[in-house]
């Protein structure tokens, strides 16, 4: 029944219940299953086009589901419309409206939503909301006459006023430039511990999902490849796409060679790679499978061209950039690996065309599904 | 051509190119206007000559109370032209510009103009053989059952000529206006609990003011001024100024005539000034 995505429906603030959006042509969001426990943080990453947008919409209301439900709590609202769901949304491009104040956009929630609430009530919620965002004394200005950041604020603002119990946050950082949306990325973090309601976060950027998220759901053509904390994602993707769309990663087929107290040797046209025969998500290893092994650029070691264990490659270049150095190296069936060497004093007396091997941890080899 | 230069084409100079147009305007609208002024100062004389005495007594008479009627006629007639346009107009071009398939918009705004292939003035007469006593309206009515109305040479037979007669004009300006409108904004007013009654009164209007002011603009300084309509289906009992002004050039009353056209002309100066502020206030917040 409900496959990856699913939790414990008691807790969900939020649950996705196999929801298909069909456009002509094509299925937005194919038959998904997302629960969204109270407070978390959770984001939505995928490449564009893999639906996580259209899911955030359905969750806000601007779409219906051709097939499925969508619950708040115990409550089906798949047919209820935005304007009367308890959940608000920052805009990609902030959507503030240009014909009111800061103040009045804040305020716009509070004065127009479904509960009436007291002129005071109303500017007692507007400052607090500003000052929650650090832009008080921004109220009398108008939405042109503020920066970017100052605009993604306001509309973040805007949201919270009226106090929902779950933000929808449509990539709202992604018009701004990168060292405003490091900062923003703290800040909204922070924001969320302090507020203690559920983000749902959409991104096409991992780094942003890595580092503000409680859980990572990873999208792709509609379906939901893989949903965990950030570590587990990085460290234990489930598939290439997942293993190669978040971070860098080297990936090697080969067949089982041999199994030996919980290690399996694989062996690619590389050499023999050593990885857990254990269970990731899939089957145990037996002999004779067929697997996909990755490993982490930065888990990898430079060692002897013929030290036990070792797989042999050649130095093709390098790209110093102080903290770290990425080495691109070529394999012996031809493939190309990137190796990241953190700049910590020790040389690494590498020149193109160097023989050299590659070692690893064995548990740092992570078995893909194909 | 050096950097930094404007282009150019064909190398005539701006003064080169308006001339044309400020002599058009200079002899054939500036110039008027100045006779106008002239007129509307001097009296009429006997014989249909023209006293060049001159004096500020066009613009007294102006004032009588006989023609405080005409003026409040006019303006009742084209306020509520306005209105009924606007009613009528704002729906019909929020579903051209939100609601119809692309490939529709621009055959329904053709069809918002076709009425101008025609000749007004036989539009008009079309209208009088719709309204007059057993014309089409009247023929509708008794099929229906209805008692006959009259219809023709009232208020209302000038206000349906006008309405039709401006309609397109309140139509294309809000068209463009809700055409630019940023559906995110609706989407956004929506997520912040706004029903559909207070998005559009909180939202869409203001955000379409520019169109409004422009719409009533065109369709209400047509209307105050208007003759043909007026005249056409309204007769001597519903009397505008148009019509007013009009009647004092043919009785050779030329000096009240371009008295009351220069008052009409002012009126109207006022009401733009009005619009332009309120639209120039708009575009600034924009």
């Amino acid at each position: 029944m409900p496959p990856v995505g699913a939790g414990s429906l008691v807790t969900a603030v939020v649950s996705v219940r196999s929801v298909t959006k069909r456009y002509p042509g094509v299925a937005a969001v194919d038959g998904v299953w997302l629960d969204i426990e109270d407070g978390q943080f959770v984001t939505l990453l995928g490449p564009s086009g893999c639906g996580k947008t259209t899911l955030l919409r359905l969750i806000a209301g601007f779409e219906t589901p051709d097939e499925g439900q969508v619950y708040f709590g115990t409550n089906d609202v798949t047919h209820v419309p935005p304007h009367e769901r308890d959940v608000h949304t920052v805009f990609q491009q902030y959507a503030l409206f240009p014909h009111l104040s800061v103040a009045d956009n804040v305020a716009f929630g509070l004065r127009r939503g479904r509960v009436r609430r007291p002129a005071g009530e109303v500017a007692r919620r507007v400052r607090e909301s500003l000052e929650l965002v650090r832009l008080t004394g921004y109220g009398d200005r108008m939405p042109a006459q503020l920066s970017g950041g100052q605009q993604q604020r306001v509309a973040i603002a805007r949201a919270v006023a009226p106090g929902p119990r779950i933000l929808l946050l449509d990539e709202p950082l992604g018009a701004l430039d990168r060292k405003l949306r490091e900062a923003m990325q703290i800040e909204l973090k922070q924001l969320q511990r302090q507020l203690g309601i559920s983000f749902v976060f959409v991104t096409h950027d991992q780094d942003e999902a890595l580092a503000m998220s409680d859980v990572v759901v990873v999208m792709k053509e509609g379906k939901i490849e893989q949903k965990g904390e950030p570590s587990e994602i990085y460290e234990h993707p489930r598939t290439r796409f997942i293993a190669e769309f978040v971070g860098v990663t080297n990936v090697i087929v080969g067949d089982v060679e041999s199994i030996d107290a919980g290690l399996a040797s694989v062996r690619t046209p590389a050499g023999i790679v050593p990885v857990s025969a254990a269970a990731n998500g899939g089957p145990a290893l037996s002999m004779g499978d067929r697997v996909s092994v990755a490993v982490r650029p930065e888990k990898i070691r430079f060692a002897e061209a013929r030290a036990a264990g070792a797989i042999a490659c050649r130095v093709e270049d390098a790209r110093y950039l102080g903290d770290v150095t990425h080495w691109r190296v070529r394999l012996l069936d031809g493939s190309t690996w990137t190796v990241f060497a953190q700049n910590d004093g020790t040389p690494e007396p590498l020149e193109p065309g160097a023989e050299v091997g590659l070692v690893w941890e064995s548990n740092h080899a992570v078995r893909l599904e194909s | 051509m050096r950097r930094g230069d404007q282009p150019r084409s064909g190398g005539a100079r701006p003064a080169t190119l308006l001339t044309p147009s400020l002599l058009w305007i200079a002899v054939f609208f500036a110039g008027p206007l100045l006779v106008m002024a002239v007129f509307s100062l001097a009296r009429r004389g006997a014989y249909g000559t023209i006293d060049w005495t001159l004096g500020l007594q066009n613009y007294a008479q102006a004032l009588d109370p006989l023609y405080l009627t005409v003026y409040g006629r006019s303006l009742w007639i084209a306020l509520v032209t306005t209105i009924l346009c606007f009613a009528a107009g704002y729906p019909a071009a929020y579903a051209i510009a939100m609601k119809v398939p692309a490939r529709w918009k621009s055959t329904l705004l053709v069809l918002a103009v076709v009425p101008f292939w025609t000749s007004f003035l036989v539009r008009t007469y079309a209208w009088r053989f719709m309204l007059q006593d057993d014309g089409l309206v009247n023929a509708v009515f008794a099929w229906c059952g209805l008692p006959a109305q009259k219809l023709l040479y009232t208020d209302t037979a000038v206000m349906i000529g006008q309405v039709y007669a401006e309609l397109p004009f309140m139509i294309l300006p809000l068209y463009a206006a809700i055409e630019r409108l940023d559906r995110r904004l609706l989407e956004a007013a929506s997520d912040l609990g706004a029903s559909r009654i207070s998005r559009f009164v909180h939202v869409t209007l203001p955000l379409t003011k520019s169109g409004i002011v422009a719409g009533v603009v065109l369709v209400f300084v047509p209307s105050l001024g208007a003759f043909i309509t007026p005249d056409m289906l309204g007769g001597a009992k519903s009397m505008m100024i148009g019509s007013l002004i009009q009647e004092q050039f043919v009785q050779r009353n030329q000096p009240f005539g371009a008295a009351l056209g220069n008052l009409l002309a002012v009126a109207v100066l006022i009401l733009l000034a009005v619009a332009w502020r309120a639209g120039a206030r708009d575009e600034a917040r924009a």
